[in-house]
């Protein structure tokens, strides 16, 4: 029976990683959770997923969690040094220290929690839990042998030397004995703690095993062959513990923050329902005041362009749409009030050009990716564009806006495209969405993004207004003096 | 832990507000060595604002006044830390740089390591240990000398001194190349966790019996070792370790004492400062008083103007005033030439040395503790000249405009002749809702000005005052 993961992670369903970075997903998460991201998941695990992370609420199950993740970096560290480690007494020190940590991660995982995926883990470590303990009992027996070789003495004169350990004051035990009673070192300080342990040298190593050919030689025998261990299963479930905790670290921020969250219900029928969401990839800015906006996406508007005043929260809309969406397709929950979700198979973007790197001109860059996505998209698919196709003249952007939009509604995919082009207007064959602004109140930005035609006018010279740069703002600096 | 006698303010004054009221070249004319005239500059510039605060430093510098022999054997001492400090950074550097004899083999340039850590460290403790007999000797009645005398007998006169004395002088007195015997601490991942230098008088061998022996001049036949043949590259890294270590833990004793004592010699300087300042005001023969701090109160009685001592003047007039203490500001008013500025500068001279608990010239002094002092003078003849990007009158309303937003409640914003490029009742009017808007903001004012409505809208809120034919500086009703 082969080992089972622990979030029944499908590797071969994967949405490419630059869908990740223009959803700015891997500034709130680490490399191996944004990577996590990028795999989709079906309906079925997408619930028990979420089971698992209703568990994590739990203090005391994600403490479990916490520390099954700090042993298998552990473990991880030591296998390393196992593998690189000559045939020496360190070995047998490194082999030892390496079974206990397995056997110590091995203990752990029936702990963990009590669904369906690491009742899953735990039916499969049984086995290796019972092995567990005649490998504890082994390093018991160990024990007394490690530690009669662990202090010896050498000596370095005309003959050099090793021999056990010898009675006798060492110098800085005297300095750090006076120092700690004047006050003059913290108690208990050792230098030696603040440097990297030396590996024992060769040269070293032969008279140690010569001096203690006995415990070495029990050693030998008592300790488990490194073959018998089952590293390479127990190792591979480190990402995926570090992602269920990132993932309970992240919503117990947006907690903190004041964001709402919810886990979503799963749609049979394709459509993309919440209310109140949020683009919380804005906390990575620290912007305090993020606005929620509800998301309709439902037959027959599975596609729409969004229009509206410049700064007025059209990216950071489309962002939210993205991230949330990702966020749902990996059994987590979303930033929104609540939310009715089709698990889609897979999720596309299409940013700006400019940001990349690119052998050929913006326009023939943009078009070649925008080409591809259509390429890849299938009914089950949700593409998100990002002002495509504004580096041209409006006719020929618009053209082309108006022939990709065209495109993907003719294969059935879900999408939404931000861009500038008020032409489109007058195409009434389109959704539109639109970014508000209170024209009572000086075109000040709402961030709401509602569903209507959209207003022509960019308000470039209210930019200037919100940085107090306009007459009105700079005469009112004082008005509070009487 | 750190010996301070010297705390850091954290009041702030505003820029150019030395230059503004001539506070540099005031210091330089008294104080003729560099480093303590820069370095009292420097205090006067983050001033304390706390009274208990400025107390204690009062009290430090009456000690250091009444003993000078304790002033100056401190300072001596505090240059031979500085040389101890030099030396040992010196070769600190040195060593990080590789221009330590490169050639060197790695045990020899560790052994060399361990021997400069032990003398630095043995000077170290007979430096705590001349600091606590001066301080017995003097015996200063301020809290912050001491509290320097407790901490330097906590040390010099605590259990294991002596001791850690004498391994430093073994440690230091230690010929090069000599035997090595070390304890090796294996972890558990077998790597050597620690090597331990063995004290060859204290080592007992198996089977050796009661009596200490060391086994160097021929090693004993029926102790059960293994020869031991290090390559060159193993050798170099695992002999070196005893003494690296010894050189870190030793280190770690001297950076903490080191640290402790950061701040002696920059305290010292600012306390002979004030000691010259104090002598220089004796000389010039006017009364010397350390100003209270108590309440909202600002009054001053007999106060001279220290630029005009420090100049050689010789009729200089004395100010009195009296600012209860919840007045919002004061406004200053008076003929071209009658004195506004030099109050201005008398003033918040006064104030700045005292609140940094120095005296000042004057019979009697109250202050406020202001949380800042900021500064806005008109500078027809000088400063407009640089970088003038906007009129007159617009580089007043900017600069004025930073100030507001900067100054926190309980700040000290002194204006001089500001606003006097526009037409008075212009910039009257818009002064008048500046101040207010300073007292509604906790911020007290003084301004000398020509502009006479001003002082009209002002009369009842603020202290007016009008600078007499003699002057004096005259309370109006």
């Amino acid at each position: 029976m082969p080992a089972p993961t622990l979030l029944r992670t499908d590797r071969g369903r994967s949405i490419p990683y630059h869908v990740i970075e223009d959803l700015q997903l891997h500034r709130i998460f680490s490399d191996d959770t944004a990577h996590m991201l990028a795999h989709p998941c079906s309906a079925d695990v997408i619930l028990l997923r979420r089971d698992l992370f209703s568990l994590l609420s739990d203090p005391d199950v994600r403490e479990r969690f916490s520390a099954f993740r700090r042993a298998l970096s552990e473990l991880s560290r030591i296998n390393a040094m196992y593998k690189k480690a000559p045939e020496s007494t360190s070995k047998y020190f490194i082999l030892a220290s390496l079974e206990a940590k397995y056997a110590a991660a091995v203990r752990m995982i029936p702990r963990l929690g009590g669904c369906t995926l690491t009742d899953e883990l735990a039916d499969y470590w049984e086995d290796g839990a019972r092995a567990v303990g005649a490998i504890e009992d082994a390093l018991r027996r160990a024990e007394p042998h490690l530690t009669a070789m662990s202090r010896a003495t050498a000596s370095f004169h005309e003959k050099s030397f090793i021999m056990p350990d010898v009675e006798g004051e060492a110098y800085i035990e005297t300095i750090e004995k006076c120092a700690s009673a004047l006050g003059l070192l913290p108690e208990g300080a050792r230098s030696h703690a603040h440097r990297e342990a030396l590996p024992l040298g060769a040269a070293a190593d032969a008279p140690f095993r010569e001096l203690f050919a006995e415990p070495l030689g029990a050693l030998r025998l008592i300790l488990p062959p490194y073959g018998s261990l089952e590293l390479h299963e127990l190792l591979s479930l480190a990402t995926e513990v570090s992602f269920c905790l990132e993932i309970c670290e992240f919503t117990d921020k947006m907690t903190a923050r004041g964001l709402p969250l919810c886990c979503p219900r799963v749609s049979s029928e394709r459509r993309y329902i919440a209310r109140g969401a949020c683009d919380f990839t804005l906390t990575y800015k620290n912007i305090v005041n993020i606005v929620p906006n509800d998301i309709e996406f439902e037959p027959p508007d599975t596609f729409f362009f969004l229009l509206g005043a410049n700064g007025g929260g059209k990216t950071t809309y489309l962002r939210g749409v993205g991230a949330n969406l990702l966020l749902f397709l990996s059994g987590a929950p979303i930033c929104a009030a609540d939310a009715e979700i089709y698990p889609f198979s897979s999720v596309l973007t299409h940013f700006p050009a400019d940001e990349r790197v690119s052998d050929v001109g913006r326009l023939d860059d943009e078009r070649r990716r925008a080409d591809a996505m259509l390429a890849a998209a299938c009914p089950d698919s949700f593409l998100i564009f990002n002002e495509t196709f504004s580096g041209t003249d409006d006719k020929y952007g618009c053209e082309l806006t108006l022939a990709t939009a065209r495109a993907l509604t003719e294969h059935g995919a879900f999408g939404i495209y931000v861009t500038h082009f008020h032409e489109l207007l007058s195409h009434g064959e389109f959704a539109f969405l639109e970014a508000v602004v209170d024209a009572e109140n000086g075109n000040a930005r709402t961030y709401k993004i509602v569903r209507q035609n959209a207003r022509r006018g960019s308000y470039a010279a209210d930019i200037l207004k919100k940085y107090g740069l306009d007459r009105a703002s700079l005469e009112r600096r004082y008005k509070n003096c009487p | 832990m750190s010996v301070t006698l010297l705390k850091t303010g954290a009041g702030e004054v505003g820029d150019r507000t030395f230059s503004r009221i001539s506070l540099d070249i005031t210091l330089s004319l008294i104080i003729k060595d560099g480093a303590r005239r820069s370095c009292l500059k420097e205090v006067l510039s983050a001033p304390l604002t706390s009274p208990d605060d400025i107390a204690e430093r009062q009290a430090v510098i009456a000690d250091f006044d009444s003993h000078p022999g304790l002033l100056s054997e401190l300072s001596a001492l505090s240059e031979q830390l500085d040389a101890i400090r030099s030396a040992w950074n010196e070769y600190r550097r040195s060593k990080l740089s590789g221009s330590v004899s490169p050639k060197m083999s790695p045990l020899r340039a560790a052994e060399e390591q361990c021997s400069v850590s032990s003398v630095t460290l043995g000077k170290l403790l007979f430096f705590v240990r001349d600091v606590k007999e001066t301080l017995e000797k003097y015996r200063p009645a301020s809290a912050p000398l001491r509290a320097m005398l407790s901490d330097a007998r906590a040390v010099a006169s605590g259990d294991g001194f002596d001791a850690l004395l004498a391994v430093t002088g073994e440690l230091s007195r230690r010929a090069p190349a000599s035997p090595v015997d070390m304890r090796i601490t294996l972890d558990a991942l077998g790597r050597v966790a620690s090597a331990e230098l063995l004290d060859h008088k204290y080592m007992k061998l198996p089977g050796s019996g009661p009596a200490r022996r060391s086994f160097f001049k021929k090693p004993p036949e029926d102790v059960p070792g293994a020869p031991l043949i290090p390559s060159r590259e193993e050798a170099d890294s695992l002999l070196p370790l005893p003494f690296s270590e010894l050189s870190r833990v030793m280190d770690d004793i001297s950076k903490e004492l080191f640290g402790r004592y950061s701040g002696l010699g920059r305290a010292l300087l600012f306390y002979s400062a004030a000691v010259d300042y104090i002598a220089f005001l004796r000389r010039r023969g006017t009364d010397v008083c350390y100003p209270a701090f108590t309440g909202g109160e600002l009054s001053v009685r007999g106060l001279y103007d220290a630029a005009l001592l420090a100049s050689g003047a010789e009729d200089v007039v004395p100010h009195t005033l009296a600012s209860p203490g919840g007045t919002p500001g004061a406004v200053v008013c008076g003929a071209n030439g009658s004195g506004k500025t030099t109050l201005l500068r008398s003033l918040l001279t006064a104030h700045l040395l005292a609140q940094s608990g120095l005296p000042v010239p004057a019979k009697e002094a109250r202050f406020p503790v202001f949380a800042a002092v900021y500064t806005q003078f008109a500078e027809s003849e000088r400063e407009f000249a640089e970088g003038n990007d906007a009129g007159r009158f617009e580089q007043e309303v900017r600069e004025l405009s930073r100030i507001i937003d900067r100054a926190p409640p309980g700040s000290l914003i002194v204006l001089n002749e500001t606003f006097q490029s526009t037409s008075y009742d212009e910039g009257s009017e818009g002064l008048y809702h500046i101040l207010c808007c300073l007292e509604r903001r906790g911020i007290f004012y003084i301004i000398a000005t020509h502009m006479e409505p001003l002082r009209d809208m002002l009369r009842g809120r603020a202290l007016c005052l009008r600078m007499n034919e003699r002057r004096e500086p005259v309370r109006e009703e």
